[in-house]
């Protein structure tokens, strides 16, 4: 059983945060990746050189600077309609920050109390959460995320509506599996036989219990909303036309590969390495945080 | 304790009130529609509005919601998965037609999963900490980080586009046939005698099949990983090696009987995943299988064939999971039921 006293102290001060988060290579590097990610996309509107969406139709399929034909203007080149690729590179990331951050908030927003309550009550709430989840794991989520993004239509509130429907009980229920195991614990019986309330034992003796375990579901979740995103624009079902992200990117960039292969590129490896970055984070953070849980999806 | 009729009855009741509930949320949700499914089917502006509404009422559009829902339930449970609008064809019908191509790729996934997965498995657990098995480690964490569809692109690209040494689209080149008996391509055509055939099927489910199997074989690898490194600290292998078995004959026989096992379930658990992760790499190689037929089916608000599509695949899951379970109490005992 993992020490919680001592990993709720690591989480509860700024200066055990930070230690832990530096305690290990692959947390470090995992933060790096993401923090670069995030600045990225919040400094979007200062950062791009031109407006993604800007179309000059002369100067289409421009490699990267520096190859045969480059143009000193477009460092990363243009696409199809001569749109440059560092902007909508750059506007890409902060799409992918919007989708991953909001996703995850509103997931563990109805996943967090969910998971807390039929853990800690049990009883009927809990066998029929349990029923509701058991139902919504007989879909593939990648249907069902189909499937509503096709009756909410396409944007990219749509996609996150879309990502919180089809994966709400991924911390509903790793969440409700710890909350078995707290709700048994010693500080849990001793909160009880002072008179506790079930509603403020919840929130002051279980709730921060599941805090390290919610850190590297988070991590995982953001990953499964970018790739989310990515394979609903990629099927022509995610963002808007004029909304930049990097699933249509990779789209667009395929069905031009002939004449400009960086097109899809560019996004694809981004896509890729905050992918890797996130999931070693939440490997490193699993290691640090709790070794018996394994990955799963 | 062994499986009781008891605990065969419950999970029964289980499984298919698992099913009814997909049957009413897949129901609600695309009744849910903002779009008019007759004026998709017509187009706009086609017929007069009473044309229309004749239209809607041969369908049962004009109904309400739960009267739709049990005039469905009750065909769905004789065996009638309703018609669908766009291809005018019986439901049930064109899933079946497409349902082996998908199996196919499903089935050849496991497969390269497993010898993939098994033989790295076993040689990062006879030298743990070797070159070997950290490669692997580190190997199959990256493929199952990076998710289906992702490795369907990337390998799009990489082996159809730029090396261009295998086909990147469908399940045989234009100028090839074979016909049909088993939906089987590899097994059709090898039925027909016809080796041509058989090769340029291969060739065409290679690249699908490895993007769809990427993630399974890092979950096959792990998973062989530790459970061998759990069965070669047993006390029956240290008594094979000192009735002095040769070291071959105690990994690959003796040790990997027993750990295979855990594998089992790991891709029976997998399944699932496959099952989702196939729509996607259909639509990217344009193999012609349920995937593929989702998208149509969710452009054209196609509600009977989108609603059996879902049933089919809950029927799948639930069905999955329920011989995992079964298959896991026969195998280990002391798992009990609740």
């Amino acid at each position: 059983m993992l020490d919680l006293e001592q990993v709720n102290r690591r989480l509860t001060t700024a200066r055990g945060v930070f230690s832990l988060l530096t305690s290990s290579k692959k947390i470090l590097f995992g933060i790096i990746i993401l923090l670069v990610l995030i600045a990225i996309g919040l400094l979007a509107p200062w950062l791009s050189p031109f407006d993604p969406n800007e179309q000059t139709l002369g100067k289409a399929y421009l490699p990267p600077f520096g190859f045969n034909g480059g143009d000193s203007k477009y460092l990363l080149g243009t696409d199809s309609l001569g749109r440059d690729i560092l902007s909508r590179f750059i506007h890409g990331a902060s799409v992918a920050v919007y989708v991953s951050v909001v996703a995850t908030i509103l997931t563990a927003a109805i996943g967090v109390p969910l998971g807390v309550t039929s853990g800690y009550l049990r009883g009927k709430f809990d066998e029929a959460v349990m029923r509701a989840v058991d139902i919504w794991m007989s879909f593939p989520p990648v249907l069902l995320a189909i499937t509503l993004i096709s009756i909410l239509g396409t944007g990219l509130n749509n996609v996150i509506i879309a990502i919180v429907i089809a994966d709400w009980t991924r911390f509903t229920r790793v969440i409700r599996s710890e909350v078995l195991n707290i709700r048994e614990r010693d500080f849990v019986l001793a909160a009880k036989s002072i008179g506790f309330s079930p509603l403020q034992i919840m929130r002051h003796e279980v709730l921060p219990n599941v805090v390290p375990l919610l850190s590297i579901i988070a991590t995982l979740e953001m990953s499964v909303a970018i790739t989310v995103e990515v394979l609903l624009s990629y099927a022509g079902l995610g963002v808007k036309a004029d909304t930049p992200s990097w699933g249509s990117m990779i789209a667009d960039g395929l069905s031009y590969f002939r004449l400009n292969p960086w097109g899809m590129f560019i996004p694809l490896v981004a896509t890729i390495v905050v992918i890797l970055g996130l999931n070693i984070l939440g490997d490193g953070l699993r290691e640090k945080l709790d070794p018996r849980l394994t990955l799963t999806r | 304790m062994p499986i009781t009729s008891q605990y065969l009855v419950k999970r029964a009741i289980y499984m298919v009130l698992s099913v009814l509930g997909v049957s009413i949320v897949g129901f609600a949700l695309f009744r849910l529609l903002p779009g008019d499914p007759v004026e998709l089917i017509v187009g706009p502006g086609y017929f007069a509005k009473e044309e229309m509404a004749a239209l809607r009422a041969k369908l049962g559009l004009d109904q309400p919601i739960y009267i739709q829902y049990f005039i469905w339930l009750r065909d769905f449970l004789s065996g009638n998965f309703g018609r669908s609008f766009r291809f005018d064809l019986n439901v049930l019908d064109l899933i079946m037609d497409r349902l082996p191509a998908t199996l196919e790729l499903i089935i050849f996934s496991v497969i390269i999963a497993l010898v993939v997965g098994v033989v790295t498995g076993v040689v990062s657990a006879v030298k743990p900490g070797s070159w070997a098995d950290r490669l692997s480690q580190t190997t199959s964490f990256v493929g199952f980080a990076i998710p289906h569809f992702l490795w369907g692109i990337i390998f799009v690209v990489v082996f159809g586009a730029v090396l261009r040494v295998l086909p990147a689209s469908g399940r045989l080149d234009m100028d090839v046939e074979v016909n049909r008996i088993t939906g089987f391509m590899l097994i059709d055509s090898l039925l027909h005698g016809d080796l041509n055939a058989f090769v340029n099927a291969l060739t065409h489910i290679i690249l699908p099949g490895l993007a769809l199997s990427m993630g399974l074989i890092a979950m096959v690898h792990r998973t062989l990983r530790s459970s061998m490194l759990d069965v070669l600290g047993e006390d029956y292998i240290f008594t094979d090696r000192m009735k002095g078995l040769s070291e071959r004959y105690i990994i690959y026989v003796r040790a990997l009987k027993n750990a295979l096992m855990p594998v089992i379930t790991i891709v029976g658990i997998q399944f699932t995943f496959l099952l989702g992760g196939s729509i996607l790499v259909e639509k990217i190689y344009g193999w012609p299988g349920i995937g593929n037929l989702v998208f149509t089916a969710v452009q054209y608000q196609d509600l009977s064939l989108v609603q059996g599509i879902i049933m089919l695949y809950a029927i799948i899951v639930v069905l999955t999971n329920f011989v995992i379970d079964v298959i896991y109490t026969l195998v280990n005992p002391r798992v009990e039921f609740k």
